[in-house]
């Protein structure tokens, strides 16, 4: 558990399903607790992308349910996609075939548009459960 | 109302099971981002130490992908050589393999099955097999098994290349036969002709004698390969005369066969030019040798460029994929070259049958039977019946059948013989290797550093017999009663044109029934030699083909080299690369008068483009309009002289004469005054000359062409239909007639270019889009544009620097997936 959390909750975290949700709201609502989740849950996403394609749906799910509504859910599925893209990129440049890579047509058209379509696509489980009671009430 | 809560589980729910549930999930599984098959291909790194079973071995690749390969003896160098051909073109390897075995429709589905079923049925894999028991126990045998475990080495630890990744599957081992089977498709590429067939289809669709118009027993020129002129010609080449050509049985209706059996014949204009010219007349005293094969232009091209070097043995050239030695190129002792010398070594005959029996002479006997399946991926299996006649493959198409012998259904040596060149000393080793070149049979001209030259015909050629009681019909030449011609299809069961030495899928006595070597056209010393598929003598002793290429490039290459021989100058390296790059087309020259001659018949824009014509120099050069209008021109002639006619008597495109024959057709042929089909009128030739001119200028107008450049411009493909794969389209120079050869329609031209000298400068060569098939290396087509642009590159060899891949002795297994 990181400090943070520990120091909003104390040590003896509630592992009720409603403290476990609290924590998470709390989490989700805190712009610092938050960028550190969604960073977290990127690096596993590319890491399960990296073995399956399903990783792609899940690494959006993951990053979906970093954040405290659906909406922010499917902006920052979206950005789990472009950041594969871009790791993608940087993959091709090192090994030098990027360009042949962005020549490839129909074949580039897959992979481009497999992880912008999975990562909001996993975001929406972010669905599955309300959105952070504070954010809420800001929206 | 449903909740949001159940809105996006169905969307969930149902996009998961979309993407694992239907085709998506291929496509996810092959090209999702990170995870997806093809991308390895991509971003793999290459082993720089590979474990080797033989000795060490080097290789260092070049600024264009052509690689060195050095080692300590022979087997080590040809492992090296067999793993950097993997490296480089697995694909293409395992695709030539799949083509000749019939297997392609279980990799790449259903639009291959006719090609699986025609590959099966000739049996092209027992052929190869057949070679591979010739040669195994011999030390091409054994450089072949080293050259196998090399290829197995690669195949097995490293990344497969794209291909594979997209159709999905694996290639299997590769075996000593599967290399015999890429000299099995080179071979048939080059002499698998049905042109005796297709003569007796229009023979009998037209009649005979617009049949021997359309396919002369004669092409009317003066230059031949060897004329009574040109040095001490030897054997077939001094004398006699071919009797003429025997009318082909009629009642036949195999246009439907002949029209199938032409797709899977080399594309037309398969050929190729070479020259030498002694060191007599040339500047250095040393002579000069140029070859280019006119092959299939495709991405990867037909050929591997290497430098292979160990103790005792430098050789450079040419390699195909699958098979490790040189084939054209040079050693420290010498150059040599090949063009396709145009025999006929393959006949067709017909058979009186009943219950699934065949008449052969006075005995009735089964075909050879044997029921196979061809697998077709992501469609059903299909069922082919191979059967055989003691001929060889009996082929069938709508109920119509012949049995077809080829010589190259046969073991052969080419291997020795090729593997024998790449060792050889001097011309005198040359000679003795070729005489193993069984097939296919070429136009081989060598030089040496001693300044010895020669020229030879090689590969066997039958001495055909008729076994009957009725005996031959002496149009062999020899003199012999049984001899025969091979221009007809044979009446198989009265037992025509046998060929006495021949044993399909088994090894010939190769010194019996064939035209022994020493009677073969050639000769030693010429002052200068070109061959460019031309006939090769007038009046040869023995019978040995009709099928010559039109004479165009010939005359005008022994135009340049009579010219300079006549001249104060010597042949200098300048000039023989000037004589290869010509483009001067012969055609123009012809049949330009014939165009301005029908000046007054033209509107008044054709007109125009035909003053254009009158003051061109027939260069066809890409900035050249008068050479578009020329080139579209003769396409629309040869559509009006021949497609009404054809298309009137049933016979498609297939059966068309080359251009020669077009354009010597003069106003009073009967295609003009009384065309050999029913329902087609008399025409004025020039009516019909200023047709075709008119539709050409209407062409170029529509596909707003400026220049010839915009029209002939490379079509050089993948065999994907995938464009990314496919080369990148660029203007290029010369036409089908043209010394410097490119073919826009057939996508055939000039597949390696070499200027070799024994001068001890580096010899130049090219090939045409770049040594790596690997879609992501830096070299799958670097080398186009210097192509295109007529450029060379030195063939010198890499010996600096840290070598790219090391083979140091390891625990291999040393085994060649011996068969």
């Amino acid at each position: 558990m990181s400090e943070s959390l520990a120091d909003a909750y104390g040590s003896d975290a509630d592992d009720s399903p409603e403290g476990v949700r609290a924590r998470l709201s709390a989490a989700q609502t805190t712009p610092r607790q938050r960028w550190a989740l969604t960073a977290a849950a990127t690096a596993l996403g590319l890491g399960l992308a990296s073995l399956h394609w399903v990783g792609l749906l899940v690494g959006g799910a993951l990053v979906g349910l970093c954040q405290p509504t659906l909406r922010r859910a499917l902006v920052a599925g979206l950005g789990f996609g472009v950041v594969v893209l871009l790791v993608v990129a940087v993959q091709f440049a090192l090994a030098g075939s990027l360009s042949a890579y962005l020549a490839m047509g129909p074949l580039l058209a897959v992979s481009v548009a497999a992880p912008l379509v999975a990562g909001p696509l996993g975001a929406a489980a972010r669905g599955l459960v309300p959105d952070a009671p504070s954010a809420r009430n800001r929206e | 109302m449903p909740t949001r809560r159940s809105v996006i589980a169905a969307l969930l729910g149902g996009s998961v099971g979309a993407a694992t549930l239907t085709d998506a999930r291929g496509y996810l599984d092959r090209f999702a981002p990170l995870s997806g098959d093809v991308w390895g291909a991509a971003t793999a790194g290459k082993s720089e130490r590979v474990a080797t079973p033989y000795g060490r071995a080097t290789v260092r690749y070049d600024d264009a992908g052509v690689p060195t390969v050095e080692a300590d003896d022979e087997l080590s160098l040809y492992f090296a050589v067999g793993y950097v051909h993997a490296a480089d073109r697995l694909f293409e390897m395992d695709l030539i393999r799949r083509r000749m075995r019939g297997t392609l429709s279980a990799a790449v589905g259903e639009r291959t099955v006719d090609s699986d079923r025609f590959h099966r049925q000739m049996d092209f894999a027992a052929a190869a097999e057949a070679s591979w028991r010739a040669v195994e126990d011999t030390p091409t045998g054994d450089a072949m098994r080293a050259y196998a475990a090399g290829v197995e080495a690669q195949r097995t630890s490293e990344p497969l290349p794209l291909e594979f990744r997209l159709l999905d599957y694996e290639p299997a081992a590769w075996t000593p036969v599967d290399s015999m089977l890429v000299e099995k498709q080179i071979s048939w590429g080059l002499t698998g002709s049905f042109r005796s067939l297709r003569r007796s289809v229009a023979a009998d669709a037209l009649d005979e004698s617009a049949a021997a118009t359309l396919y002369p027993e004669r092409m009317d020129h003066d230059v031949p390969i060897l004329g009574d002129e040109r040095g001490d010609a030897t054997g077939a080449a001094t004398g006699g005369s071919a009797a003429a050509a025997v009318a082909p049985p009629d009642g036949a209706d195999r246009a439907s066969l002949s029209a199938w059996l032409a797709s899977f014949e080399s594309e037309p204009g398969i050929g190729s030019n070479s020259w030498l010219v002694s060191g007599e007349h040339t500047a250095s005293g040393l002579p000069m040798l140029a070859n280019d094969p006119h092959l299939n232009l495709m991405a990867p091209p037909v050929w591997y460029q290497m430098h292979q070097r160990r103790p005792g043995m430098r050789v450079r050239g040419v390699t195909f994929p699958g098979v490790p030695f040189v084939v054209i190129g040079e050693n420290d002792a010498g150059a040599w070259g090949f063009t396709n010398a145009g025999a006929d070594v393959l006949d067709t005959y017909t058979y009186e049958t009943r219950d699934g029996e065949y008449r052969y002479g006075d005995e009735w006997r089964a075909f050879d039977t044997d029921e196979q399946t061809i697998a077709v991926s992501g469609g059903d299996d299909r069922a082919v019946t191979v059967r055989k006649s003691v001929h060889g493959p009996v082929l069938e198409r709508e109920g119509e059948r012949v049995g077809v012998a080829w010589t190259g259904l046969q073991a052969s040596r080419t291997a020795i013989a090729v593997h024998e060149l790449d060792r050889s000393g001097g011309r005198d080793e040359a000679l003795a290797a070729l005489r193993k070149f069984d097939t296919p049979t070429q136009n081989a001209v060598y030089a040496d550093r001693e300044g010895d030259t020669a020229y030879w015909v090689t590969g066997l050629i039958p001495a055909r017999e008729s076994g009957d009681a009725d005996g031959g019909d002496d149009t062999g030449g020899d003199g012999s009663e049984k001899a025969v011609r091979g221009d007809r299809v044979f009446d198989g069961s009265a037992r025509e044109g046998e060929w006495p030495g021949y044993e399909p899928y088994g090894e010939p006595d190769f010194e019996t029934g064939w035209i022994p070597f020493d009677e073969k056209p050639g000769v030693r010393d010429p002052d200068y030699v070109a061959t460019a598929n031309q006939r090769i003598v007038d009046d040869p002793d023995r019978y040995l083909g009709e099928g010559y290429a039109a004479p165009f490039r010939a005359r005008r290459i022994y135009d340049l080299l009579d010219e300079r021989a006549a001249s104060d100058d010597p042949v200098d390296f300048e000039y023989m690369r000037r004589v290869q790059r010509d483009v001067v087309d012969e055609r123009a020259r012809l049949f330009v008068p014939v165009i301005l001659d029908a000046r007054d018949a033209l509107d008044e824009t054709p007109r125009a483009a035909a003053d254009r014509l009158a003051e061109w120099d027939f260069r066809m050069d890409r900035d050249s309009r008068a050479a578009l209008v020329f080139e579209l021109f003769v396409g629309r002639y040869r559509e009006a002289v021949f497609g009404p006619v054809f298309e009137a008597a049933g016979l498609d495109d297939s059966h068309y004469p080359n251009d020669w024959v077009l354009l010597t057709l003069g106003p009073q042929s009967r295609w003009f005054t009384d065309p050999p089909a029913g329902g087609i009128s008399a025409r004025e030739r020039s009516e019909v000359v200023a047709t075709a001119l008119t539709e050409a200028v209407a062409e170029i107008d529509d596909e707003d062409y400026d220049t010839y450049g915009d029209y002939n411009r490379t079509v050089i493909d993948h065999p994907f239909d995938l464009a990314f794969l496919n080369y990148p389209r660029l203007p290029t120079d010369g036409s089908p007639a043209t010394v410097r050869n490119f073919r826009k329609e057939s996508g055939v031209g000039s597949s390696f270019r070499l200027l070799a000298r024994v001068d001890g400068d580096p010899s130049l060569g090219m090939i045409p889009g770049g040594n790596d098939g690997e879609y992501f290396s830096d070299h799958y087509s670097t080398l186009l544009k210097p192509w295109a642009d007529g450029e060379y590159r030195p063939l010198v060899a890499t010996s600096e620097g840290a070598p790219d891949i090391r083979f140091d002795a390891g625990d291999g297994d040393g085994g060649g997936g011996d068969e």
